[in-house]
């Protein structure tokens, strides 16, 4: 397929012409639009005034303020700009799995494609990077007229191969992400909740607003279905590889029957936890749901949150 | 027990589906998984239905090659009861090939009674067949057990009988040879016609071995056969020849006696005989040119044994002469030698005399090879040349007389023959010895009357042979066996060291020497089928015909060509340089006598060897041994078919279920980006 239009079947694209992306923090843009900046600047709407401490530029004293109370106060205002959307979609080998007719990374090109729609629509500029140990690709965010067709040609061609190094390649997006913005991240975020907090960290300290979407097989919220192949039929133990390492490993049915859920229950507890430290949106999405109502869910909880 | 053990060999390959199961165990499926990461690793167990399946698949084909090497080795169960291959009942068949079977259906009844001896035997008896026919005792198979018969059935139609004579004697005698050496108990099944004139002189030689015995299965039935059993030819010039025809009693039939010579009809005689008597018939021969000339003798019409119905000869007539040699033709001892030679009335015998200085006159007047034989008075008196023209004469097939006179006195060794001469002896001595068999001495009454006051001694090489010797051994008729005939007398024949030129017998033995060294132009000769006849070729050049006009003498046995032993009956032609001659080779007479031995012999003979006698015979009756071999070479295989079915069905759903959980694994997008 020589375009990305396939990624956006018309139902899709129907059910979210409606919804209107909110950022949930404002942030600095070119042209006033649906969405508040969260950065303090110049602006026309006044919002509050607060008290000078040393460092704060003197042209915003409010000089009549200092005049009639003989105290230094500093004018804030609410800025209106567009939100610069950048999404940061995983390709390591790990998202090439799947066991419903569709993988992981193939769902997180669909969301990311009906995301970059969505944003061009409100003519917020869109960006693309690809990572799995590292950058593999960036598109820098753009919303000139035929910036869509491009990106989602970046998208589509996105094949799945590597492991993942969030660190390093969060590392690496610093570089591109100068301006504050929405990041969302597409992965299925097979690491330590530790890096994780560490490599989203710094863009949360520089002020981008994060959403995270964790990516599931149905197989890997119920992995006990693998024994029911025709092939590992009757076993109590199968020889799983990994996808990225192809390391092996034998693992009993007993495990994955019983405690294999507790695990991952405690590993998205933990990714949720360093989400919520990090200022950051967590959702976990399972790719035999409808690609539509799981975005629209989301940003209903998004908007609500505005 | 197993008739094909090496077979077993085949399993060795058990170790493959070994082999391949083991690498079976250790392939695992695996199944891909986004990432092992919240994995952890369990202890491997096998589930019981896999080991069951696995191994299910395994033994049945491990047991399908096992069942497969033991059917093809071919076990066969036995009982305690049955022999072991050791002491196996062995069957013989003997069958006479001789001339005589070729008799009316003798040679039918025969092999049919082979067969039948084959088909009554038990599957866990041994046979073997033997063709028995002059010196040849051919092997034609076995020993095998009896199941495995064909080949001997097949052996048995494929020969036939021959023309030579079977001596019963030799048969037995050497049938050790062809009998299995492993101690088996044997029972000789001989196929004859049982001739009388096939019997051994000492009745002991037809004892078989130990642990055999000999049944006798008797197909000559009443037989009338008639042939010409002998033919001689007499007379030097116009020769009478007299040809012997002998009937059997049964045989009544009015026949003719045909004579060809050179092919060319001669004369024909009716003959008719009476009561197994035999006739003499009478050709006159004239006017036969000098040369050899080939007499053939037919009885017609010709009966159920046709072979012996034609005979061959072969003639040579000329006009006999011998050379004397002496020193002095008006001597005594070249007179008494003379006359004694003329005196032969039997064939009339020329007599030249030469001396060694007219020897080549002599010589270039006539030939040296067209004299019959060469008389020397005195072997001293020859010179190189003489020597060695007659060294020639007789390497070619010519025959000397010499006689060691008082000039031999001066030499080492006698000429002619190279003998050592260690001087005269002068002792008086009478004769010590004498081979009266010889023909020259067949009449040796008067020889120990002969005083011998002086003689030579004569040292004897490998290929003389004494005929006479004197009371101290020393020779004093010596013959030099070879291609021709050569008598040296050791002794003169003056009267000057004995008395026997003075002797009575004298005369006769001198007459029967020229008879003796002159015979084969005087007789219709002809060699009896297998006998080794001199051909006189030399080795250098030459060549056989057979009757059919093929070459006999190859260059493997050219060397050999001083010597043939013919195979067919009819003329042999002998081609050496310009000259040729021919060998009349017959049927041995003794096969034409087809009277049987006597019942009583039959019995005698077939009683020999005791000691084995009982033991066969309780073999042979003992009927219980036949219910206790079990070949089930072919139910294994039956079982291995139905075990490869069940192979290939195991095999193919093992296959099914990895080809269909191939389809359900989970997908695994490739680097292309084609979903699998």
């Amino acid at each position: 397929m020589n375009t990305g239009a396939h990624l956006l079947p018309p139902s899709t694209l129907a059910g979210l012409a409606n919804l209107e992306l909110v950022a949930r923090v404002a942030v600095e843009g070119f042209l006033i639009g649906l969405h508040r900046s969260p950065r303090f600047g110049f602006s026309q709407e006044f919002k509050e005034y607060r008290a000078y401490v040393e460092g704060d530029d003197p042209r915003f004293v409010d000089w009549n303020v200092y005049a009639r109370t003989d105290r230094a106060y500093i004018r804030r205002y609410e800025g209106e700009t567009n939100t610069r959307l950048m999404i940061l979609l995983d390709a390591s080998s790990s998202m090439g799995f799947g066991s419903q007719g569709i993988t992981k990374l193939q769902y997180g090109k669909y969301i990311a494609a009906a995301l970059s729609y969505l944003a061009m629509r409100q003519h917020d500029p869109a960006g693309l990077i690809v990572f799995d140990e590292k950058v593999r690709q960036y598109r820098p965010p753009t919303s000139r007229a035929g910036g869509l067709t491009g990106l989602l040609h970046a998208i589509d061609a996105v094949q799945p191969g590597g492991g993942t190094n969030l660190l390093d390649s969060f590392k690496q997006f610093r570089e591109h992400l100068t301006r504050r913005g929405l990041v969302v991240v597409i992965s299925d975020l097979y690491c330590d909740p530790a890096a994780l907090t560490r490599a989203v960290q710094p863009l949360a300290y520089r002020g981008h607003d994060i959403v995270i979407f964790q990516l599931f097989d149905r197989q890997e919220k119920e992995p006990l279905a693998i024994m029911d192949l025709p092939q590992t039929k009757g076993r109590e133990s199968l020889l799983i590889e990994d996808m990225e390492s192809q390391a092996t490993m034998q693992v009993s049915a007993e495990y994955l029957r019983s405690h294999y859920t507790k695990r991952l229950e405690g590993h998205l507890t933990a990714l949720r936890s360093a989400a919520a430290g990090l200022g950051a949106h967590h959702a976990s999405l399972v790719t035999d749901e409808p690609l539509d109502r799981a975005l629209r869910q989301y940003l209903k909880f998004r908007e609500g949150h505005v | 027990m197993l008739l094909a053990p090496w077979f077993l060999a085949g399993l060795l390959a058990i170790g493959v589906p070994l082999w391949l199961h083991r690498i079976a165990r250790s392939e695992r499926i695996k199944v891909p998984f986004a990432s092992l990461m919240l994995l952890e690793a369990s202890e491997v167990r096998d589930t019981s239905r896999r080991d069951l399946r696995y191994w299910l698949l395994l033994a049945v084909r491990i047991l399908l090659l096992v069942l497969l090497a033991l059917a093809f080795a071919q076990p066969i169960f036995k009982s305690t009861s049955a022999l072991n291959a050791k002491t196996a009942q062995l069957h013989a068949i003997v069958l006479d090939t001789s001339l005589s079977m070729q008799h009316d259906a003798r040679w039918t009844q025969a092999t049919e009674q082979a067969r039948t001896i084959l088909d009554n035997l038990k599957s866990d008896e041994r046979a073997l067949v033997v063709a028995a026919s002059g010196r040849k005792i051919a092997l034609l198979g076995g020993p095998v057990l009896a199941r495995d018969a064909g080949q001997l059935r097949s052996a048995i139609a494929s020969v036939k009988p021959g023309l030579e004579r079977l001596d019963y004697g030799m048969l037995m005698t050497g049938s050790s040879a062809w009998l299995s050496a492993d101690g088996a108990p044997t029972l000789v099944h001989f196929i004859t016609d049982l001739q009388q004139s096939a019997s051994p002189l000492r009745f002991a030689d037809l004892a078989p071995p130990a642990n055999a015995r000999v049944q006798v299965h008797d197909v000559s039935g009443v037989a009338a056969n008639a042939s010409i059993s002998a033919v001689n030819v007499q007379g030097a010039e116009n020769r009478i020849l007299t040809a012997t025809v002998r009937g059997s009693a049964a045989d009544k039939t009015p026949r003719e006696l045909v004579l060809t010579i050179d092919d060319q009809k001669i004369a024909t005689q009716r003959v008719t005989l009476q009561n197994g008597e035999s006739a003499q018939l009478v050709f006159p021969i004239v006017k036969l040119r000098a040369g050899n000339h080939r007499l053939r003798l037919d009885l017609q019409p010709r009966d159920a044994l046709a072979q012996d119905d034609t005979y061959f000869a072969v003639i040579e007539h000329a006009e006999p002469t011998v050379l004397l040699i002496s020193q002095d033709p008006a001597s005594d001892e070249a007179t008494y030698l003379a006359s004694a030679i003329e005196s032969q009335s039997a064939m009339r015998l020329t007599v030249v005399r030469a001396t060694p200085q007219s020897f080549a006159k002599e010589i270039s007047a006539r030939p040296l090879s067209d004299f019959s034989a060469v008389f020397v008075t005195d072997s001293g008196i020859l010179n190189d040349s003489i020597t060695r023209q007659l060294q020639t004469f007789v390497s070619t097939g010519g025959a000397v007389f010499a006689a060691l006179g008082p000039r031999a006195a001066q030499l080492q060794a006698e000429p002619i023959t190279g003998m050592a001469l260690r001087g005269a002896t002068n002792a008086e001595m009478r004769i010590g010895s004498i081979d009266d068999s010889h023909p020259v001495l067949r009449d040796a009454a008067g020889w120990h009357a002969v005083r011998f006051m002086k003689h030579f001694d004569v040292r004897m090489s490998d290929q003389d042979r004494a005929l006479i010797t004197l009371g101290d051994q020393t020779p004093l008729l010596i013959e030099r066996s070879g291609a021709g005939r050569l008598l040296v007398l050791n002794a003169p024949l003056d009267r000057a060291w004995n008395d026997l030129p003075i002797h009575p017998l004298f005369v006769r033995f001198i007459a029967d020497a020229a008879r003796y060294l002159t015979d084969r132009d005087a007789n219709a000769m002809s060699y009896p089928i297998g006998a080794r006849v001199a051909t006189g070729l030399t080795g250098a050049g030459g060549q056989i015909f057979d009757p059919q006009g093929a070459r006999v003498l190859s260059l493997e046995n050219a060397a050999d060509a001083g010597h043939l032993t013919p195979d067919q009956v009819g003329f042999y032609e002998v081609r050496s340089g310009q000259e040729k001659h021919w060998l009349a080779v017959n049927p041995d007479v003794r096969e034409s006598d087809l009277a049987p031995m006597t019942p009583e012999n039959v019995a005698r003979w077939q009683e020999l060897a005791p000691g084995a006698a009982p033991a066969l015979q309780n073999k042979v009756t003992t009927a219980a041994d036949t219910a206790t071999n079990w070949e089930f070479g072919w139910q294994l295989l039956v079982a291995a078919a139905i075990l490869l079915a069940l192979e290939l069905l195991l095999a193919n759903y093992r296959l099914t279920i990895r080809r269909d959980g191939t389809r359900a694994a989970p997908l695994r997008e490739s680097p292309a980006g084609q979903v699998s």
